[in-house]
């Protein structure tokens, strides 16, 4: 993924983007983090093609975007996860069929889907919750829901806006070490916190964001997380979890 | 897209349910308006069916030599026309068995100028043209054409009769598959205008498919099978009460005794096209709201 000289403006209005150059690297990991308004969320939405950058150019998966048709933004599209602030589940739907989207969206086996459907939503506690509408669940099994849409669909590029913001600290835990097994298994993971410890934790970069401008990365910090919890992490067919 | 329910919650909206019950409100008059077209077309082609008698009345001639001129003039003229069967002068017998009721049979001692009746009476030469069934008649170039041979020639009120029932039926035929076809266009409106609504009160959905990478055509889909199954609901709903009342104007009256408020000459065909209504509704309908789906879809990023 790469962009240079990337800008964005909403309308008419100012910019909330300025100048961002930016290269991420295939199967990375990185924070993105800044004060509220600094524009993460923007720079995700660009990153998942869901805007066109108003001025500058924007590379994914080998592709400069500008000069691509709308089907073929699309197939792009179907290879990034996206796990929203504010989950955006689709509340007519069952817990099954919201995480099954992105599977059918890609025409996916009907067999498979289902398969492999209950058993990340048994690894991230939902076996039971399967015909449950999202509005009887949770804050937390909904964020769990809207992660397991995300990343269902084994995406290269997951981008996640605040993932945490609505769990407990175990539920963090094991959603970090989802991550991170993502991460290794080739997958770039961008996520989007104002958490100073949950990147202190962790030994990645970060990119940091204030007034629509990528600030130089700061030093890394040293992870206070042993590096083993990484490798503890469960995958999706790992239907016990911790 | 799994099963019958739809990835966007289309049909959790009131929209929804607007869609369905004006769906069948318009339907319920589109096939009342293409009733009223199979019934002045089944009279159209009754009237086809029937060989049409025009008669027409060459006014008097004093000179029987010039009088029987006009008629041979006459007859050639007509047995010329296309579509003609036959056309022969009706003769003084006849018209005097048909002027006699009014006159009575002493009308011989009126004292009228004599005429080519044995009545005495300056009535008119009646010449019958047969027409063969399906053939259209133009009657005023028939007029024309006559009058010019023979100036003072009508023709008889009976051809004109039939020709301006056939006109008639003809206006009422046209004039209602203009309304079915307007009301058609109105279901094919509303889906339009409803799914543009959809578009906008779903955009966070639609946003949502997109970014999992469904295609235009994915989403758009969604809106065509949500019309189409909420279109062909209210189509049908609407054909069922449509077909009813067509059902009760025509057989109903009949049945207790009454005379029917018009004649039921619909032909299998008929009930046929007035089936076809509610599907080809509900299919132009689908393709209307996947077209405004597709044009809303153009327009995001």
């Amino acid at each position: 993924m790469d962009l240079r000289g990337v800008g964005l403006r909403y309308g008419a209005g100012a910019p909330v983007l300025h100048d961002i150059d930016l290269g991420l690297e295939a199967g990375g990991f990185y924070f993105l983090s800044g004060p509220t308004g600094a524009g993460k969320t923007s720079l995700l939405r660009l990153l998942s093609l869901s805007l066109p950058p108003s001025s500058g150019s924007l590379r994914v998966f080998g592709h400069d975007t500008g000069s691509l048709d709308r089907a073929a933004l699309a197939s792009l599209r179907q290879r990034i996860g996206v796990v929203f602030q504010d989950f955006r589940l689709l509340e007519h739907l069952s817990s099954f069929d919201n995480v099954a989207l992105p599977l059918r969206i890609n025409g996916a086996d009907e067999t498979e889907t289902a398969s492999f459907v209950a058993d990340m939503l048994g690894w991230l506690g939902l076996a039971d919750k399967l015909e449950t509408l999202p509005t009887d669940l949770s804050m937390g099994q909904r964020q769990m829901l809207c992660i397991a849409r995300a990343v269902v669909g084994k995406p290269r590029l997951l981008l996640a806006d605040e993932p945490t913001s609505n769990i407990d600290s175990r539920n963090a835990e094991r959603l970090m070490n989802l991550f991170i097994q993502l991460h290794k298994l080739g997958t770039t993971v961008v996520l989007a916190t104002h958490s100073e410890a949950l990147m202190q934790r962790y030994p990645f970069p970060v990119l940091a964001m204030q007034a629509g401008r990528l600030r130089p990365s700061r030093p890394r910090p040293t992870p206070t997380a042993p590096d083993n919890s990484v490798d503890a992490g469960p995958g999706p067919r790992d239907t016990e979890g911790d | 897209m799994a099963g019958a329910e739809l990835d966007l919650p289309l049909a959790e909206t009131p929209t929804s349910r607007v869609l369905l019950w004006l769906t069948a409100g318009l339907v319920y008059l589109a096939v009342l308006a293409f009733g009223v077209a199979a019934v002045a077309d089944g009279q159209l082609q009754d009237f086809e069916r029937q060989p049409r008698i025009v008669t027409i009345a060459l006014p008097p001639n004093p000179e029987p030599a010039a009088a029987r001129a006009e008629v041979v003039e006459v007859l050639e003229l007509l047995r010329r026309r296309p579509g003609v069967a036959y056309a022969s002068l009706i003769d003084d017998d006849e018209i005097d068995s048909l002027v006699q009721p009014w006159l009575g049979s002493d009308a011989a001692a009126v004292d009228l100028p004599a005429g080519p009746s044995g009545l005495g009476m300056p009535l008119p030469r009646l010449i019958d043209i047969a027409y063969n069934p399906g053939v259209a008649v133009d009657l005023a170039a028939l007029d024309r054409d006559l009058v010019a041979i023979v100036p003072g020639t009508t023709i008889g009120d009976s051809g004109l009769l039939q020709r301006s029932q056939e006109r008639l039926a003809l206006l009422f035929r046209s004039f209602a598959v203009v309304i079915g076809a307007l009301l058609v266009g109105g279901v094919v409106g509303v889906n339009v205008w409803i799914t543009r609504l959809d578009f906008r009160l779903h955009g966070q959905a639609v946003d949502l498919l997109r970014l999992m990478g469904a295609k235009d055509r994915y989403i758009a889909q969604q809106f065509e099978h949500h019309a189409l199954g909420r279109t062909l609901r209210g189509a049908f709903l609407g054909f069922a009460f449509g077909l009813s009342t067509i059902v009760l104007v025509l057989f109903l009256p009949p049945l207790f005794g009454g005379t029917p408020l018009v004649e039921p000459a619909l032909a299998p065909v008929h009930w046929v096209l007035l089936a076809i209504v509610p599907v080809a509704t509900a299919l132009l309908a689908a393709l209307a709201a996947r077209l405004a789906a597709h044009f809303g879809l153009a327009r995001s990023p």
